[in-house]
Formats: structure tokens, C-alpha cells, sequence
């Protein structure tokens, strides 16, 4: 090899170091890159839902606290009119009912935003509440079978109640079913929610795709909060299936 | 000074304009006299110990000191004061804390003038006093609590009649409903039911369910 070549091939190799470190230095950049987008994206829904949550809290408490009472007293104050007329009587009578409906109005509204049950008693209490107002007025029957003993913290309860929720609010609307089993249980160091229901299911890609994913997208973006892995089984006319598995 | 017979009463709310509302409506009652008014459960303590009122109403949430804490304190010092719990929607956990603290009843605040004035008579008289507009959920809830208000010595009986009208009533039935089911006219069924309200020596529903399921009459499915 003449002084010439091996000078040629040094040149060579040094480029290929070369290009090779800033091949591997680009590489290594988008892997972190995409890390750290992703780790803004989780970031960032976290934010949402905890603001979310917490308006919810706040305007619940604001009913109940600043509005409930101003009301209460508007009623004490018309039912202290005593008046004889039968006319003023019946408009007394009328005012106090309608002030009692605002007031369960409010209550109902409240609860909504951020159920009392879960706040002092947990999910477990919370869900089977909820499951038994469900039961009373839908055609869809309920049922749940849960550990006695599950101990996560609020932020999660939270995350799950609203999870079941809207699992339930989705098969009512779209699944044509007549049977939704919901199983809460522990299992290793997760917890695992399993629904079942018999209707029609759905094209989960199709649904996510459409406006109506939004629903779905909610789902998988608490259970991405938490950490957490989720499935779906759905099929056409066989029904479907979620499973969550979260870490405790 | 009150006069003989008069209902000496104090209450407690954080809400100004609540306790207004209440005063205006007592204002016209004679049998009532408002002797005390505290925004919390500190200055309620306070004012009962000055003033000796025989029936308390209090809020549950106050700042400083909460009704729960003060009925704690005024049972176990003043047990002859009658302490009504006082609630907005949605605090059936605290209404249990406030019976287990020693209220002998409560209302919601939007009950009415007829219901305010006859919890305050009935709690006069060392009865308890449930709140009309108590859902089952809280009734099974108190039934379950250690409160137990029923410590008469002499248990009245019941016929087999009763038991089963006293059961269909814990199930939320109407009287027109158990009517229906047991084949009597719903007045006769009124009738029971009056009759099982002395003989429990309760106000309304709401306390033939506490009575029912504290002494075995009625277990609830959950």
C-alpha cells in the first residue's frame, strides 16, 4: 500500500467516525426529543384533568356553601309571611315548593360535579351509589362485584370513578345492551377494572376516529395518567369488553 | 325575661342572612323565644353556658368550632339542652357525626316553618326529631350509626299486622300502595300507620325506619 493509499484510507475512516458520531448524536436527539414529548403530552393532561377536578370541586362547594343557604333563607323569609288571604297563601305555598326544587335542582348538580360519596366514603361506596340510581331509572341492569378492601389514593378514586362513569354513560347511549358487569378488584400490585356488557359493540378504531371518541380518548387519557395499561374487546354484535390495569 | 312555658332557643350559622330568615320566621311565635344568636360553634359553647337555653339549632359546618364539636361539648356538659343539627344537601355523613355527637335531631335547612317549629317542640321535650325530607339512604345510615335513641324500658308490641305494614313502609311504599298489596283501604292503612308512629313514639317516616331497623323489624337488602 503506497503512503498515498493509507493516507486515503485514514481520510476515509476518520469521515465515517466522524459521520457515524453525528448519525448516532441525531438518534440519540429524536429519541429524547420524543421522550420528553411525551412525558409534555402526559404533562399536559394531567394539568387538564386536575383543573378539571378541581373547578368541579370548587363550583360544588360554591352551591352548596354560598348558594344553598342564601336560598334556605329566601324560603324561611316568605314562610314567615303570614298572611290570611287564600290567594297570598297558595303564592306562599307555591314559592316555598319552587325553592325546594332549585335546592334539589342544585343538589343534584353538585353531586354531579364532584359526588359527596366518593369525597368521604371512596369509590367503592361511591360507584355502588351511583350504580343504584342508574338501576332505578335505565332499562340497562348494573351489576358490580368489587374487593372489599381496595386502598388507592383520591386522585385515582377520582380518575376510576369518572372512568366507570363514563363507561356506563357509553353503553346506555350506544350499546343497546341489557347487562353491564363492572369487577373491581386487586391483583399482584394492580388493580384491574373489567366491564362486560352484552350489546351490539363497536369498531373501536372508527370510534375513536369520529367526534364521538371523545368519550374513549377520556378513558385512555386517565388511565395513561395513571400509569396505568387498557384494552378493549369489542366485535359487531358481540358486545365489549374493557379491561384496566392500574398500579396501585 | 321568658315566661312560663315559653321555648328558650339559640342558634348557630355562619350565614347571616340564614339566621335572619330564621328569626323572622320565629319572630311571630309566641311559645318561641330567640335568646341567642352565634356565627360559630366557639361562641355557641359560650352563650349556652350563659344563658341556659333549652334548645339548641346549630349549622354542622362553622368555622372556628363546628357544630359537631360544640354538641359534643354542650352533651356532655348541658345534657338537658335539645340540639337540632342544621344541613344543607348532600352532608348525610356529617348529620350521622351530629347524632352521634348527641343532637336529638335534625333538618335541612329548606325544611318549612310547620317542620322547624315542630322539631323544635319535639326536641323540647327530649324526644328526636328526623327531618321529613330524609332519603332512605340516610334513614338506613342513622338505623346502622350507634346512635340509639330508643332506651325506653317497656318495648311495645306489635301485631303481625303492624310488623308487615312497618316493613312495607321501610321499603318506601305508599300508603295507597300497601293498600294495594295487603288488600285494606289506604285510610284503614293511615290508620296503622298512626298508630305505629304513637306506639314508636316517632314524628314521621323517617323515624319508623330508624325504630324499625334498630330493633330487628326490617333488615335492609344491602
Amino acid at each position: 500500500m503506497s503512503p498515498q493509499e493509507k493516507d486515503l484510507y485514514k481520510f476515509i475512516l476518520i469521515i465515517a467516525v466522524v459521520l457515524g458520531i453525528i448519525i448516532a448524536y441525531f438518534i440519540f436527539s429524536i429519541i429524547r426529543q420524543q421522550r420528553r414529548t411525551l412525558s409534555l403530552h402526559q404533562e399536559k393532561i394531567l394539568a387538564e384533568i386536575t383543573t378539571l377536578e378541581n373547578e368541579r370541586r370548587r363550583i360544588a362547594s360554591d352551591l352548596h356553601d354560598e348558594i344553598g343557604p342564601l336560598l334556605a333563607a329566601v324560603k324561611l323569609q316568605i314562610n314567615s309571611i303570614d298572611s290570611e288571604d287564600e290567594s297570598d297563601k297558595m303564592l306562599i305555598h307555591k314559592s316555598s315548593t319552587q325553592i325546594d326544587e332549585i335546592i334539589g335542582k342544585m343538589r343534584e348538580i353538585s353531586n354531579n360535579l364532584m359526588p359527596n360519596t366518593l369525597v368521604r366514603k371512596g369509590l367503592v361506596s361511591a360507584l355502588e351509589e351511583f350504580i343504584s340510581a342508574i338501576n332505578k331509572t335505565s332499562q340497562l341492569k348494573l351489576s358490580i362485584s368489587t374487593d372489599n378492601n381496595i386502598t388507592i389514593n383520591k386522585e385515582k378514586e377520582i380518575n376510576l370513578y369518572r372512568m366507570v362513569q363514563e363507561i356506563i354513560h357509553n353503553t346506555i347511549k350506544h350499546a343497546r345492551a341489557t347487562q353491564l358487569n363492572i369487577n373491581l378488584y386487586v391483583k399482584d400490585n394492580d388493580l384491574i377494572l373489567i366491564t362486560e356488557d352484552n350489546g351490539i359493540g363497536f369498531n373501536f378504531d372508527n370510534r375513536l376516529r369520529e367526534n364521538s371518541g371523545l368519550g374513549l380518548r377520556n378513558l385512555s387519557s386517565r388511565t395513561e395518567i395513571m400509569g396505568g395499561n387498557y384494552h378493549f374487546h369489542s366485535q359487531p354484535g358481540k358486545g365489549t369488553k374493557y379491561v384496566f390495569e392500574i398500579p396501585l | 325575661m321568658a315566661t312560663l312555658g315559653t321555648i328558650k332557643l339559640i342558634i348557630a350559622d355562619d350565614h347571616e342572612i340564614f339566621r335572619d330568615g330564621l328569626k323572622l320566621m320565629l319572630a311571630r311565635q309566641d311559645e318561641i323565644e330567640l335568646i341567642g344568636e352565634a356565627d360559630n360553634g366557639k361562641d355557641l359553647v359560650e352563650m349556652v353556658e350563659k344563658l341556659h337555653p333549652d334548645v339548641v339549632m346549630t349549622d354542622i359546618k362553622m368555622p372556628i368550632m363546628d357544630g359537631i364539636e360544640a354538641t359534643r361539648h354542650l352533651t356532655e356538659h348541658f345534657p338537658e339542652v335539645g340540639i337540632i343539627g342544621l344541613s344543607m344537601f348532600n352532608e348525610d355523613n356529617l348529620i350521622i357525626d351530629m347524632l352521634e355527637a348527641g343532637a336529638k335531631g335534625y333538618l335541612l335547612k329548606n325544611a318549612d316553618k310547620k317542620e322547624v317549629l315542630e322539631a323544635i317542640k319535639t326536641v323540647y321535650q327530649q324526644d328526636n326529631y328526623y327531618c321529613r325530607q330524609t332519603s332512605a339512604k340516610l334513614a338506613q345510615m342513622i338505623a346502622k350509626s350507634k346512635f340509639n335513641p330508643f332506651t325506653q324500658k317497656v318495648r311495645p308490641e306489635f301485631s303481625e299486622r303492624e310488623k308487615e305494614i312497618i316493613a312495607l313502609i321501610c321499603q318506601e311504599f305508599t300508603n295507597k300502595e300497601i293498600g294495594e298489596k295487603l288488600f285494606l283501604s289506604s285510610r284503614t292503612v293511615e290508620g296503622y300507620r298512626m298508630k305505629i308512629l304513637e306506639k314508636m313514639n316517632v314524628k314521621n317516616t323517617v323515624g319508623i325506619v330508624v325504630y324499625a331497623m334498630k330493633h330487628g323489624f326490617y333488615v335492609s337488602p344491602q
